[in-house]
């Protein structure tokens, strides 16, 4: 896309009355490769493009977007945005950070020259690594993205950027006849192709495919207020469901979060500490610029226990007179860009698991989470968890099976008394409310704490 | 931008293979946002692209791309690149092959939506804000879009189809220290709902969810869900145990049970696309003709649902999201519903109530969804009524809704008579005996 004419469109929309606006150009790349049971289900390879304009005036947006890269679609979505534009809302005047130059994501192996029968042989490979008895499917898939921007605003921001991020995931489906269970583990972040090629495939699918048929032994979870060992993926989804969302600005702007107004408050037991950082290296939520250009950074939500602070796209920055934190995000140029996460998470202790759990007299291991839902109104904490062990006595027992947790985050934080040593990031997607998805990593140390335990 | 004619661009680059398939789509959205109780977002989205499939020598691969002049023959190009280094599969089945139209078309194009622009969204948005006042709407979404599918193939399919979607999503809320939020979603093809009918809703939702308390201890009783939390519970439950897919990969329950009975007498289960719904048409997203199914008859399993991968397709192939078109030529064809309906029964939802000892009348859950394999699921409430002796004595939250959904379709007490239409399912409020309720 012709930079010269977004750069001319940007002052055709600030003389036509725009109190700030900003155009974007996306290019999408991605690849899929998924199999089940040795067959090769998806081999997609896909590409967009696309562009988007925005306009600010009188309190409201108007965007108008398009998959038209061209002068004439250009021109376009600008008169089609500059008509919505019909604010009557109290406005704020958006000051935005000038973000300049031509940014490469750094990778070891640019997934695009990987000949895709290297990306299928690796797929296959670790399909066929999960072949055991009592594995009823064997699912393998390797998936990249390449995402290329440029963003010009009326700040003066002239910038373009690319991320690259990749998965390779194995999931195994075990099966004895009266009952199905599953397991799953692979890598992702935003790397090149060398996640795949650092990865033991067969140790991975081996290691799937024999928790899957362990799986098939769990009994049902105990129920009640419980000592619970939360692992890494699940710390992270009390970091993320209740704690990121509700620290997300336009939910507290309009008092939607029940974290309004806690800056300064204890609100944890003071060994806890939470932060939002885009700008981890390689993990599967950062990235250089957000998608108003803003740079990415860390903000720290929660302090030695105390409230810090937000995260901010360049409204919610501008309303509370604070900078933007980075965190203004979309998931593609077609759609809204607001307060989003990057990576977020608990920042890890000082005893190991080991100690954690000899020091449990009673309670239960988490290991991997099903799915989490956020509550940023209530502050209330659903986690699904794929599978945990029972603690007796400082020691791991038996196996149980999926079960929910639950209760009020700040609750649940006040209660915590023991923060594990290792950080680990798990990647995924976050919707906010139910749609919008964007890429980003959750996690922590294991962490104990109280916590309701049900739906075993 | 003809969609058939970007079809033909596309196989004309394929004219050697075995088999090829063109999917294209267009649609031109706008959606209104709400913050805080105002408009604070207009959008306008024109979106178009193509999916090409080929399948060679038993070698399959696809490639998506956004529409461009070279869009069709560059798409075309990579998928059969793509299926050249897929290894051979001898089980794969072949694309469609022509075949007329089973259901009547469906009344889901709205002139009003196809041929102008954001007015009449951004009107009924603020009429729903003002119809749910004094509550508050912290969010809210209203979107409008004229989708336009066209699928094409080397044996000879040539589909195109027009729908419209309104699909909304507001939440509520009333002032206080522990308010809650409301939740209310629209699903319709035309925008002719009522906004003081689902503004005086969300007034009611936040009212409940604000005097909901905590419920605390456990006990077993009866569960009644409305239909805005049965349809993702049904969904992942009964539409995972259909789907195809999971009876081929052996994983589904319901597998081989063909003719026996999985769930309670009162059960009848019917993918209806030949009624108004986000995803009805004369075809699915693979060009098979879509038929009105019976897949449960009074709790008796009667078939279930494919796509041209997976077996003899019943027209259940989508592409598409219901609520949102946008970028569903980037997504795989996967096995679905268009309309999943259970057949109403004779109950109004206060006979229901009436009718039960010791319940749970559900109003919200966090995320009313259970693990498709086993049926398991453990569900936060953030709003329900708590039933004694046919009466609502109190409105609680934080709580753990939990049981086995494929053990509560066998257990029904009572299926209520207003079906309500959801993003791919129309059902009625059920109530389900032998779930748990775990309390802070």
């Amino acid at each position: 896309m012709m930079r010269d004419e977004m750069a001319a469109s940007i002052g055709v929309l600030m003389d036509a009355g725009a109190d700030f606006c900003d155009i974007q150009s996306q290019s999408l790349q991605g690849t899929t490769v998924r199999s089940i049971n040795g067959r090769l289900r998806d081999l997609d390879d896909r590409s967009a493009e696309g562009l988007r304009v925005r306009v600010w005036k009188g309190g409201r947006w108007a965007y108008a977007s398009s998959v038209q890269v061209d002068k004439e679609s250009l021109r376009r979505c600008c008169e089609e945005a500059m008509r919505n534009v019909r604010g009557d809302r109290p406005s704020i005047d958006i000051l935005a950070p000038v973000s300049v130059g031509d940014h490469h994501a750094r990778v070891g192996v640019e997934p695009t020259k990987v000949p895709l029968e290297e990306k299928v042989a690796a797929v296959l490979d670790l399909d066929a690594a999960q072949k055991m008895e009592g594995v009823l499917n064997r699912i393998a898939s390797y998936s990249e993205e390449t995402k290329g921007n440029i963003l010009l605003n009326s700040a003066g921001s002239d910038v373009s950027w690319n991320e690259v991020r990749t998965r390779f995931r194995a999931m195994s489906v075990a099966a004895d006849g009266s009952r199905v269970e599953r397991y799953y583990d692979g890598p992702d972040g935003c790397r090149g192709f060398e996640l795949v090629k650092e990865t033991d495939i067969e140790a991975l699918g081996r290691m799937t495919a024999l928790e899957a048929v362990a799986a098939l032994k769990a009994v049902t979870a105990p129920s009640g207020l419980l000592t619970v060992i939360s692992d890494p993926m699940v710390t992270g989804l009390l970091a993320h469901e209740v704690i990121g969302h509700a620290a997300e600005a336009d939910e507290v702007v309009k008092g939607r979060s029940f974290l309004s107004g806690k800056v300064g408050e204890a609100v944890a037991s003071p060994l806890v500490s939470l932060a939002d950082d885009g700008s981890l290296p390689y993990a599967h939520g950062s990235l250089p610029f957000d998608d108003e250009g803003s740079p990415s950074g860390r903000t720290d939500i929660i302090r030695d226990g105390i409230y810090s602070g937000y995260i901010n796209d360049l409204v919610t920055a501008n309303a509370m007179g604070v900078d933007p934190s980075g965190n203004g995000r979309a998931q593609d140029f077609g759609r809204r860009t607001w307060v989003r996460m990057t990576n977020t998470f608990i920042e890890p202790g000082e005893p190991s698991l080991e100690e954690i759990i000899s020091e449990t007299g009673d309670g239960i291991l988490c290991d991997k989470m099903v799915n989490g839902m956020e509550d940023p109104v209530g502050g209330g904490f659903e986690a699904k968890v794929l599978r945990g062990f029972i603690i007796r006595d400082g020691e791991v027992q038996g196996q149980v099976r999926s079960f929910t947790l639950t209760g009020q985050a700040l609750e649940i934080l006040r209660t915590v008394d023991m923060v594990g040593d290792r950080l680990e990031l798990d990647g995924g997607m976050c919707g906010k409310g139910i749609e919008d998805w964007v890429n980003v990593s959750s996690g922590g140390p294991f962490l104990r704490s109280r916590i309701i335990v049900g739906g075993g | 931008m003809d969609l058939l004619r970007m079809n033909e661009d596309a196989l004309r680059s394929l004219r050697t293979v075995d088999e090829a398939e063109a999917y294209s789509v267009r649609s031109r959205t706008y959606a209104v946002y709400v913050d805080d109780s105002s408009i604070s977002n207009i959008e306008f989205k024109d979106d178009a692209g193509l999916s090409v499939r080929v399948m060679d020598g038993g070698q399959m691969g696809s490639a998506a791309s956004t529409m461009g002049e070279d869009a069709p023959r560059e798409c075309a190009l990579r998928a059969l690149r793509a299926a050249s280094l897929s290894p051979t599969d001898a089980a794969l089945r072949g694309f469609s092959v022509p075949q007329e139209a089973i259901v009547p078309a469906p009344d889901v194009l709205d002139r009003r939506i196809a041929d102008q622009g954001p007015d009449d969204l951004v009107e009924m948005a603020e009429a729903i804000v003002s119809a749910a006042s004094p509550a508050k709407v912290p969010r809210g979404l209203l979107r409008a879009a004229l989708v336009e599918t066209a699928v094409s193939n080397s044996n000879g399919v040539e589909v195109s189809q027009r729908s419209t979607l309104v699909y909304g999503h507001f939440t509520s809320m009333v002032v206080g220290n522990s308010p809650g939020e409301g939740v209310q979603a629209i699903h319709s093809n035309h925008l002719d709902m009522d906004a003081d009918i689902i503004g005086s809703r969300l007034l009611g939702s936040a009212r409940s969810h604000a005097e909901a308390i905590s419920f605390k201890g456990q006990e077993e009783l009866d569960m009644i869900l409305p239909p805005s939390e049965l349809e993702d519970m049904t969904l992942s439950s009964i539409g995972s145990a259909l789907n195809g897919e999971n009876v081929v990969l052996g994983r589904s329950p319901w597998s081989g049970k063909e003719g026996e009975k999985v769930a309670s007498e009162c059960l009848t289960v019917i993918d209806d696309p030949g009624s108004p719904s986000l995803l009805a048409g004369r075809y699915d997203d693979e060009g098979n003709p879509t038929r009105t199914k019976t897949l449960v008859q009074n709790g008796e399993l009667q078939g279930f649902m494919f796509d041209n991968y997976n077996g003899a397709s019943t027209g259940n192939g989508w592409r598409r999201e219901p609520n949102d078109p946008q970028g569903s030529y980037r997504l795989p064809v996967r096995i679905g519903p268009a309309n999943l309906r259970i057949t109403p029964g004779r109950m109004s939802l206060d006979d229901i109530i009436a009718e039960t000892g010791n319940g749970i009348l559900v109003e919200r859950l966090a995320w009313p969804e259970v693990d498709p394999l086993s049926g398991r699921f453990g569900l936060e409430l953030r709003c329900g009524h708590l039933i004694r002796d046919g009466e609502k004595v109190a409105t609680i939250k934080n709580a753990l809704l939990a049981g086995e959904m494929f053990n509560a379709w066998k257990m029904v007490r009572a299926v209520g008579s207003e079906n309500v239409r959801g993003a791919r399912s129309d059902v009625p409020p059920i109530s389900f005996a032998g779930a748990r309720l775990v309390g802070v």
